[in-house]
């Protein structure tokens, strides 16, 4: 069900919109209930499909990222010397836009799926990283000391003490991660493919069909919102300290 | 129970070795607390940490029950300054912590811990996390974690610094009867001359590297009270402190 905040940001978005396409006036900007009605024939044309095959794209990059990078950042975050060996390597790599490897990408995963998912993989992985090395960086070291006064071993000093208090960062940086991942997926799915959300918006475009191209595009939001949705969810059950002022 | 003998401690900084204290020797017996109080810097927590465990001395050892204490020891209880709760974690889970962190059952882990949240009057705090309770809540959170591992030695690092007066005599009163009750060792450490006179039999006094050790054992543990703090005896104990941290 949806709740009032997000209700009212719904009727916002849509409002702008209108008022968009009533003073452009133009056939690439549509009226939303337009687009609405060619949800339909859109969805005759794939679009569920298309659907499916971004979430599992996007998915599957996301969960990569956060196996990989999460126990590495943590890693980092808690081995003062080792992160100085290894961060001027992220920060030589993190800045350059993977999408120049894509060559390189191509060559080694080829067209298909995993190609597309190394690209948005390799992009959020850094996010995740260092947002992760600088949250466990930033341990009160208080909480370390108490858990060791009780007897704590490594393993449970990692359960007790630093997963927990790093998670309320690392599902920041999966947020951040969401959409940045949607945007690369657009381009991702521009090239070798004939499936997703990227290619259904460019087919739709190239054969000056607006309406169904805007479909495309709110499949995209509804995306965003799923994914938003599930990490807020997240936080709510296993951040529960947050939520209690 | 703890023997200190030419304790030495050290802290690394730019690549050379800083002595914190050296050839600090003292003893520690259940019944009589020991208050340690000196200026900021002189080493008071780091001799905490040592008595814990969490540290090595540089040099010197430290027995507990005529053993070289060697790491964690699960009869030495620590409290430390901002009392080191979880704030992911429930009051419960605060003061459970240790037993789970030793195995222990969910209803082993019930049996022990509500009996002593009731004694300290936060059993009806159970599902409610650190940030929704006051200094003095946080602070019995604290000790009840302390107190569920059933220890024999009490360590409290500056256990009342951040709370209000009132708040503050109560708790003070609160750890004498559970030491006493109890049977406790107490080592406590204090920026406070009052706190140190009320609390300990005797005193630890660091000052720049200088030791001294005094008996401030005015009356009992079980006359400590509020009539205690206004009578002569404790003012001239303070007095004596006052004069040797000036030295």
């Amino acid at each position: 069900m949806i709740k009032g905040r997000t209700f009212m940001a719904i009727v916002v978005v849509f409002a702008f919109w209108y008022l968009l396409a009533y003073v452009f006036k133009t056939q690439i900007l549509p009226y939303p209930h337009l687009v609405f009605s060619a949800l339909l024939p859109s969805l005759g044309k794939g679009l569920g499909g298309h659907f499916l095959v971004s979430t599992y794209r996007i998915l599957l990059s996301l969960l990569w990222a956060l196996i990989l990078a999460v126990p590495f950042g943590l890693y980092l975050g808690r081995r003062r010397r080792i992160d100085e060996l290894v961060s001027p390597m992220i920060y030589l790599i993190y800045p350059i836009p993977k999408i120049v490897f894509l060559p390189l990408i191509l060559l080694l995963f080829g067209l298909g799926d995993l190609s597309k998912i190394f690209i948005i993989f390799i992009i959020v992985f850094f996010q995740i990283l260092v947002t992760t090395r600088d949250a466990a960086k930033g341990i009160d070291e208080e909480q370390i000391l108490s858990v060791l006064s009780l007897g704590a071993r490594p393993k449970q000093i990692f359960l007790h003490a630093i997963f927990p208090a790093c998670l309320p960062k690392i599902l920041t940086s999966l947020r951040i991660s969401i959409g940045t991942s949607i945007a690369v997926l657009f381009f991702v799915e521009s090239f070798a493919t004939e499936n997703g959300l990227g290619f259904f918006i460019l087919d739709a475009w190239s054969t000056l069909d607006y309406l169904s191209m805007y479909t495309g595009i709110m499949g995209m939001g509804v995306l965003g919102v799923i994914f938003y949705e599930g990490v807020d969810r997240i936080e709510r059950k296993y951040c529960r300290w947050m939520f209690n002022p | 129970m703890i023997e200190v003998h030419n304790l030495a401690a050290s802290y690394s900084e730019k690549g050379s070795k800083k002595i914190v204290f050296e050839n600090l020797s003292f003893e520690v017996s259940s019944g009589i607390p020991l208050s340690v109080i000196g200026p900021s810097g002189c080493g008071k927590t780091t001799l905490l940490y040592l008595l814990s465990g969490l540290k090595k001395p540089e040099k010197g050892e430290i027995l507990f029950r005529r053993e070289r204490l060697n790491g964690h020891q699960r009869e030495i209880a620590l409290v430390l300054q901002h009392y080191g709760l979880l704030p992911w974690k429930t009051v419960f889970q605060n003061a459970s912590l240790g037993l789970r962190i030793r195995g222990f059952s969910k209803k082993e882990m019930k049996e022990t811990v509500l009996p002593i949240l009731q004694e300290l009057t936060i059993d009806h705090l159970l599902d409610r996390f650190p940030n929704q309770l006051s200094g003095g809540e946080k602070q019995r959170v604290a000790i009840a974690r302390a107190l569920a591992l059933r220890p024999s030695l009490l360590l409290l690092d500056e256990p009342f610094s951040s709370l209000d007066a009132f708040t503050r005599e109560h708790l003070q009163n609160l750890i004498l009867n559970i030491c006493r009750q109890r049977e406790l060792a107490l080592v406590h450490v204090t920026h406070s001359i009052e706190e140190a006179v009320f609390l300990g039999e005797k005193a630890l006094v660091m000052n720049e590297g200088r030791f001294d050790l005094l008996s401030i054992n005015g009356v009992g543990m079980a006359a400590r009270n509020s009539e205690y703090r206004k009578s002569d005896n404790f003012h001239q104990y303070c007095n004596l402190l006052r004069g040797h941290l000036k030295r």
